[in-house]
C-alpha cells in the first residue's frame, strides 16, 4: 500500500519536471505563490472593482503587524510545509489597492517573515504594484532595498486626457517620469496600460502604446477596458453617459496591440499579458497561478489556493476556524476527513484506491470518483478567500482571530474548469502533464467532452498535440465562448453515463 | 325520491363574463343551499384555473329546492341547475350537458348583447328541443340597455323580448321571479313509465380515493345504491357503490329516479372507461338501445411538450399521466426530438385546452416546459390507397407518397361591432376564409359566416379579432369537414440540419412568407456563439429563405488573476445552469424561446 502511494509521488514529480519550460522546473518540492493584498487607495479610479479603499490614515505599524501574522497563521495551517518536502516560496506579489503606499520598512519586514517562514527558491521573484505617483527614484531604491525585484507599474496610458478619464492621479509626464525611475533600479519592470476607452482610434491606441514599448520593459500588460458591475464606470456607460467601441472597434485594438507589441520584441503568453522571450519574461507568480499553482491569501480580501498532498507518513492536520474548524487527517491508508461545522459535516474519505466519497448534509451525499489511480491519490484542493473590510480584517487578524470568509474543498469538476479558465488564457495552454498532475484526467477526451473538443480543434480555435490544449489566435479572442461551450456538460465520462440514463429513458 | 312533475332541469348558457356563475351563485343563496356568510364567488367552479379565469371547464350541477315567491310551497319545486361549459373547445361537453335537460336559461349580459358563444349554444339547445328563457343580467350597470340587447336577441334567436327576465346576478334584483318563472315554463322531465333504467353521462372525473364518479341524468326507471352496471358503449362494468346529489355539496341518497340529475361512484380506475355521452344500464339488461348523440373527444389541435431541464422527462410523464385521469380528452405519446430531447405530443380539443393543461402542468406540478408550436391534424391519402393522420410535420412521409393532402375546415360565427365588419372581413379573407353569410341582427352589429381552414384560426385568430375589434368582437367555431389542400412541408434548418420541431406545414401560398418569418425571428432568438450559424427554410429540396447569425469576433475577459478565479467559475455555473436550457442543434445552441418563435405570426 505505502509502495503504492510513493510511486504516486514520483511519478507526479517527474510530471512536475517534465513541465519544461516552466521557472519552477528546478523545483524539488511544492512551490507556490504568496498574494499579499495592500487594500488602500489615495482615490479610487471610476474603473476599479478591487477591493480598494480610501481612507485618510493608515496605522502602518498595525498593519505590519496584522500581515505578519497572517503569514504565520498561513504557514501554520493551510500552506504548512509537509513533514517531508518542505514548501517552497517562488514568488510573492504586493498587490493592492496600492502597495507602492507601503512604507519600504514594512515591506522588507513582510518579506523577512516570509523567508523565515519558509524556504525560498533563489530565483524568487517578487513584485510590487506601483502607481506612478508614487514612484520616484528614492521610492524605487527602498522598494530594491527591501527586497522587492520586479515592479509592475500601473501607468494605463500616457495620455493627459485618457488618464483624466480613467480618473487617474498622474499625468503623462509623471507617468514617464516613473518608469524612468524604474527601469533605472529594477531590472524588471511590468506596465500596464488600458485600451478601448471611448472613442479611441486604433492610431491614438498605437500611439500612446508606442511610447510605452519605447521603454523596452521586460513585460507589458494591456488591457481592454471592461465595465465591471458596481462601479461608476458602468453605471455611466448603463446612462448613456459614454459608450465603449463595439466588438469590430475593440477588435480592431487588440490586434494592433498584438502587431504593434510583437514589432516590440514582445510575446504574448497570457490573453492581456505580453513578456520578452514569452514565458521567460513572464510574471512566474501570475504564470504559476494560470498554470494551476497554488497560492497563498494574505491581506484583506485576498484569495489563495492550497493543495494537500499527503504522503505515506500519516497525519496532517488542517486547521481552519473562521466559521469552524477543518481538520484534514491523514492516516497511513490514505483517509482523510475534513469536517466543516459551517455548513454541517463534511466528511471527505479517501480509500487507497482513489474514491473519494463526499457527504454533506445540506445536499445529501454526493460520490466523486477521484481518477488518479495511478497518480497521487490523496490529493485535496482547497480555494479560501480572506474578508474584505480591512477595519473588520485587522480588527480580527489583531486579536488572534481567523480572517477566512470563505473556504471550498473543491469537486473534481471544478478543479477541472479552473485548470481550463486559467491555463487555456497561457498561449501555451494546459500541458498533458499539468492536466494529469492537478485533474487526473490521463487526455483531453476524458476531461472534456470529446465531440465539442474535435469540433473546437476543426473549426481552427484550439489546438490539441502532444504538448497539450491551447487556444489559436483566433480561438484567444474568442474564450469566453470557448470555456463556455467547453465547460457547459460534464466532464466525458459523467457525460457517457448521462447518455446512458437518457437511453434508459428512451426504453421507457 | 323525488315527484318528478316538481322537477326542472335547465341548463345554463352564457358567453364568458356574461354572469353565468355569479348568477348561479344568487340561486343557490336565495333557494338557502348556501348560507350567504360561506358564499365565496362562484360557487360552482372549484377548480382554481377556472375561478381565475372565470371560465367553467367542466360540467357543474346542483340542486336547487325552491319554494316560490311566497315561500309556501310544499313540497317545493326540485330545479336542477347544470352550469355548462362556455368556451368553444368544450362544445361537446356543453352539448352532453344540455342533452340532460328539458330547458336552458340563456344569460345575456345586458351591457354588451348577444355573443358569438351565446348563439352557438343556444342553436345547440334549440337542436335539442329546450324551452329556453332568457335572463338579462347586469341590469344594474350604468350601461346596461336592456330595450336594445332585448330587441338584438329577439332578431337574432327569435325569441319574443316581452318574455325575457331582467335580472342583477349581483344584487338579487329579478331572482324570485326567474325561478317562479322556471318553474312556469319549463316542461317535467317525461317519467317514461315502464321503461326500464338509463342514464346519460353527462360527465365524468377521476377521484383518487373513489375513483371515475359520473355525473347521470336518469332518463328512465330508478337507480338504488349497489346495483350492477354496464356502459353500452365501452362495455365497462360496476356497481353503484354510492349515488348522490349535489347541494352543491355531495349528497348521498339512496335511490335515483326518472328525471334526476346526480352522482354515481363506480370505483372505476380509468377514465376512458366511462365516456361522457355514454348510456349507463343494468348490467343484466341487454335490450336497451344506447342514447343518442356518443361521440369520443377529438383532439383537433397538437404540440409537443418537454421539459426544460431534460432530467424531468419521468416527471413530466407522471403529471400527464395524473392530468389524464380526469380529462379523457387529453391524449399523448412519448415523442424524442433530436433538438429538444424526450418530451411527449399532446392533443388537446382547441387552444384553450392545451393552455389549460399548460398551465397545470406547470403550476400544479412546477415543471418548466418547452411547448412547441401547436399544429393541427392532418389526412393524407397515400397513393398505395390508404390513408393516415398526422399531428405534426416530421410525421409526414415523402411528397411522393402522398396523393391528397386534407386538412380541416370550421364553419365559424362571428359577432363583430359595425365599425370593425371591414378589418374582420379582412381577417377571415387574409386566412383563406369562404363566406357564407353576412347579416345585422341589430343596427350596429353584424353576425358573419364563413368557412376557414382550421389551422388558420389555431394560433392567433382570436387575438387577432380581439384586437381588431376594440375586444367586441367574438367568434365560434364548428368543424365543418376535411378539404384537400394544396400543403407544403416548410423545413427549418440550423447549419444544414433539419430541425423538427421548427419545421411546419402550410399551405403553398404563404409558405415562402412565413418561411422568411421565421427565420427572421429565429435570427433574433438564437445568440451569437462561436460559430457562423445559419437558418434556413426550405421546401422539398429548395431553401426559400436563409438568415445568417454571424459569429461572436470578440469575446474574452481582459483580467483574470488568482483573486478573480473563483468569481469566474462561479459565473460559468451559472451559464451552465442557463445552458442546461439550451437545446443542442450539431454545434449551434439553440434557446428555448426560440421554439416559440414560430408561433408568433405577424401580418401584412
Amino acid at each position: 500500500m505505502s509502495q503504492g502511494v510513493s510511486e504516486g509521488m514520483s511519478q507526479s514529480l517527474s510530471a512536475l519536471q517534465s513541465g519544461g519550460a516552466s521557472p519552477l522546473a528546478d523545483a524539488s518540492a511544492p512551490a507556490f505563490g504568496v498574494y499579499l493584498h495592500w487594500p488602500f487607495c489615495a482615490s479610487k479610479c471610476p474603473y476599479c472593482d478591487f477591493n480598494s479603499h480610501v481612507r485618510d490614515a493608515v496605522d502602518t505599524a498595525a498593519w505590519q503587524e496584522a500581515l505578519c501574522a497572517e503569514l504565520e497563521d498561513a504557514a501554520a495551517h493551510l500552506w504548512a510545509n509537509p513533514p517531508d518536502a518542505p514548501r517552497q516560496v517562488a514568488s510573492v506579489f504586493f498587490g493592492g489597492g496600492t502597495p507602492s503606499l507601503m512604507p519600504p520598512e514594512c515591506v522588507a519586514a513582510i518579506l523577512e517573515k516570509v523567508q523565515a517562514l519558509w524556504q525560498s527558491l533563489d530565483a524568487i521573484e517578487i513584485t510590487l504594484e506601483c502607481n506612478p505617483s508614487d514612484l520616484d527614484e528614492a521610492r524605487c531604491r527602498g522598494l530594491r532595498d527591501a527586497g522587492v525585484n520586479r515592479l509592475s507599474i500601473g501607468v494605463q496610458s500616457f495620455d493627459d486626457a485618457v488618464l483624466s478619464f480613467l480618473g487617474r492621479r498622474h499625468d503623462g509626464a509623471q507617468a514617464r517620469a516613473a518608469l524612468t525611475a524604474a527601469c533605472k533600479t529594477f531590472p524588471r519592470v511590468s506596465l500596464d496600460m488600458i485600451y478601448a476607452h471611448p472613442e479611441q482610434s486604433v492610431r491614438a491606441w498605437r500611439e500612446d502604446l508606442h511610447q510605452g514599448l519605447a521603454f523596452a520593459t521586460e513585460h507589458v500588460s494591456a488591457y481592454q477596458l471592461t465595465l465591471e458591475p458596481n462601479t461608476p464606470f458602468y453605471a455611466q456607460a448603463r446612462r448613456g453617459v459614454f459608450s465603449v467601441p463595439g466588438e469590430d472597434a475593440a477588435l480592431a485594438l487588440w490586434n494592433e496591440t498584438q502587431e504593434a507589441t510583437v514589432r516590440a520584441g514582445l510575446v504574448r503568453y497570457e490573453t492581456s499579458n505580453h513578456a520578452r522571450g514569452g514565458v521567460a519574461g513572464a510574471s512566474r507568480h501570475n504564470l504559476e497561478i494560470w498554470r494551476g499553482g497554488d497560492y497563498a491569501a494574505i491581506g484583506p480580501g485576498a484569495h489563495g489556493r492550497t493543495t494537500i498532498e499527503t504522503s505515506a507518513h500519516g497525519r496532517t492536520t488542517i486547521e481552519t476556524s473562521a466559521h469552524g474548524r477543518t481538520t484534514i487527517e491523514t492516516s497511513a491508508h490514505g483517509r482523510t476527513t475534513i469536517e466543516t461545522s459551517a455548513h454541517g459535516r463534511t466528511t471527505i474519505e479517501t480509500s487507497a484506491h482513489g474514491r473519494t466519497t463526499m457527504e454533506t448534509s445540506a445536499h445529501g451525499r454526493t460520490t466523486m470518483e477521484s481518477r488518479r489511480q495511478n497518480e497521487v491519490q490523496d490529493k485535496k484542493r482547497i480555494a479560501v478567500s480572506r474578508i474584505a473590510s480591512p477595519e473588520r480584517w485587522l480588527a480580527l487578524r489583531s486579536t488572534g482571530k481567523d480572517t477566512l470568509s470563505e473556504e471550498q474543498l473543491l469537486s473534481a469538476d471544478e478543479i477541472r474548469d479552473e485548470i481550463f479558465l486559467n491555463g487555456l488564457r497561457l498561449s501555451t495552454g494546459v500541458s498533458r502533464a499539468r492536466l494529469t498532475r492537478e485533474t487526473g484526467y490521463q487526455d483531453f477526451q476524458q476531461a472534456l467532452p470529446a465531440d465539442r473538443l474535435t469540433s473546437l480543434v476543426e473549426s481552427g480555435l484550439l489546438v490539441l498535440d502532444e504538448t497539450g490544449l491551447r487556444t489559436t489566435e483566433a480561438g484567444a479572442v474568442r474564450l469566453n465562448a470557448i470555456l463556455g461551450y467547453l465547460l457547459a456538460l460534464p466532464a466525458g465520462d459523467k457525460k457517457r453515463a448521462q447518455e446512458e440514463q437518457a437511453q434508459e429513458v428512451q426504453g421507457v | 325520491m323525488t315527484d318528478s312533475h316538481r322537477l326542472r332541469n335547465f341548463a345554463i348558457i352564457a358567453h364568458i363574463d356574461h354572469g353565468k356563475s355569479t348568477l348561479a351563485d344568487r340561486f343557490l343563496e336565495v333557494c338557502g343551499a348556501v348560507h350567504p356568510r360561506e358564499a365565496r364567488a362562484q360557487m360552482l367552479d372549484s377548480m382554481d384555473l377556472e375561478r381565475e379565469r372565470g371560465i367553467t371547464i367542466k360540467a357543474r350541477t346542483t340542486r336547487l329546492e325552491w319554494r316560490g315567491r311566497a315561500g309556501d310551497k310544499t313540497p317545493p319545486w326540485i330545479l336542477n341547475l347544470v352550469d355548462t361549459p362556455g368556451h368553444v373547445d368544450f362544445a361537446y361537453e356543453v352539448s352532453r350537458s344540455l342533452a340532460a335537460c328539458e330547458g336552458s336559461l340563456l344569460v345575456v349580459d345586458a351591457s354588451q348583447g348577444v355573443e358569438a358563444q351565446t348563439l352557438a349554444n343556444v342553436y345547440a339547445a334549440i337542436e335539442q328541443d329546450h324551452e329556453i328563457l332568457v335572463a338579462l343580467n347586469k341590469i344594474d350597470l350604468p350601461a346596461a340597455d336592456s330595450l336594445r340587447v332585448a330587441a338584438e336577441i329577439e332578431a337574432v334567436i327569435g325569441l319574443p323580448s316581452d318574455s325575457f327576465f331582467p335580472v342583477s346576478a349581483k344584487t338579487g334584483e329579478g331572482i324570485p321571479a326567474l325561478l317562479d318563472g322556471l318553474v312556469a315554463r319549463l316542461p317535467a322531465p317525461s317519467e317514461r313509465q315502464g321503461e326500464a333504467f338509463k342514464a346519460l353521462v353527462a360527465d365524468s372525473r377521476y377521484d383518487p380515493f373513489l375513483g371515475v364518479v359520473l355525473l347521470v341524468r336518469v332518463v328512465a326507471g330508478r337507480l338504488a345504491t349497489g346495483d350492477r352496471l354496464r356502459f353500452l358503449r365501452t362495455g365497462a362494468t360496476f356497481a353503484a357503490d354510492a349515488i348522490g346529489i349535489f347541494t352543491p355539496e355531495e349528497q348521498a341518497v339512496d335511490t335515483l329516479g326518472a328525471g334526476e340529475i346526480g352522482f354515481v361512484v363506480t370505483g372505476l380506475r380509468k377514465l376512458e372507461e366511462a365516456r361522457v355521452g355514454d348510456t349507463v344500464v343494468f348490467e343484466k339488461d341487454t335490450a336497451s338501445l344506447a342514447l343518442k348523440g356518443f361521440a369520443l373527444p377529438q383532439a383537433v389541435v397538437f404540440c409537443g411538450l418537454f421539459p426544460e431541464d431534460a432530467d424531468l422527462y419521468s416527471k413530466l410523464r407522471d403529471a400527464l399521466a395524473k392530468l389524464a385521469l380526469n380529462d379523457s380528452a387529453l391524449f399523448y405519446e412519448p415523442e424524442s426530438s433530436q433538438a429538444l430531447g424526450f418530451g411527449f405530443r399532446c392533443g388537446f380539443l382547441g387552444l384553450l385546452h392545451l393552455e389549460i393543461v399548460v398551465a397545470r402542468l406547470e403550476r400544479e406540478f412546477a415543471l418548466a416546459l418547452i411547448t412547441t408550436a401547436p399544429s393541427v391534424g392532418y389526412r393524407l391519402l397515400l397513393r398505395d390507397g390508404t390513408s393516415r393522420d398526422i399531428h405534426a410535420a416530421a410525421e409526414l412521409p415523402d411528397v411522393t407518397q402522398i396523393a391528397e393532402f386534407y386538412e380541416p375546415w370550421v364553419r365559424v360565427t362571428l359577432f363583430a361591432p359595425k365599425e370593425s365588419l371591414g378589418a374582420v372581413l379582412a381577417l377571415c379573407e387574409e386566412r383563406r376564409g369562404e363566406r357564407l353569410d353576412l347579416s345585422f341582427p341589430a343596427e350596429n352589429r353584424a353576425v358573419i359566416t364563413y368557412l376557414l381552414p382550421l389551422s388558420e384560426t389555431v394560433f392567433d385568430f382570436h387575438d387577432r379579432l380581439k384586437s381588431l375589434s376594440g375586444g367586441f368582437a367574438s367568434y365560434d367555431s364548428r368543424f365543418e369537414d376535411w378539404r384537400s389542400g394544396d400543403l407544403v412541408k416548410v423545413s427549418i434548418l440550423v447549419n444544414g440540419e433539419v430541425v423538427e420541431a421548427l419545421s411546419f406545414i402550410a399551405p403553398r401560398s404563404s409558405a415562402e412568407r412565413r418561411g422568411r418569418q421565421i427565420c427572421k425571428r429565429l435570427k433574433d432568438e438564437i445568440p451569437r456563439q462561436l460559430y457562423k450559424v445559419a437558418v434556413q427554410a426550405a421546401i422539398g429540396g429548395k431553401v426559400i429563405a436563409r438568415e445568417t447569425v454571424s459569429a461572436l469576433r470578440k469575446d474574452v475577459t481582459a483580467k483574470c488573476y488568482g483573486g478573480d478565479v473563483t468569481r469566474k467559475r462561479k459565473l460559468l455555473e451559472k451559464q451552465k445552469a442557463g445552458k442546461k436550457r439550451m437545446r443542442q442543434v450539431g454545434q449551434v445552441e439553440i434557446p428555448h424561446a426560440a421554439f416559440l418563435a414560430v408561433l408568433r405570426r405577424d401580418e401584412n
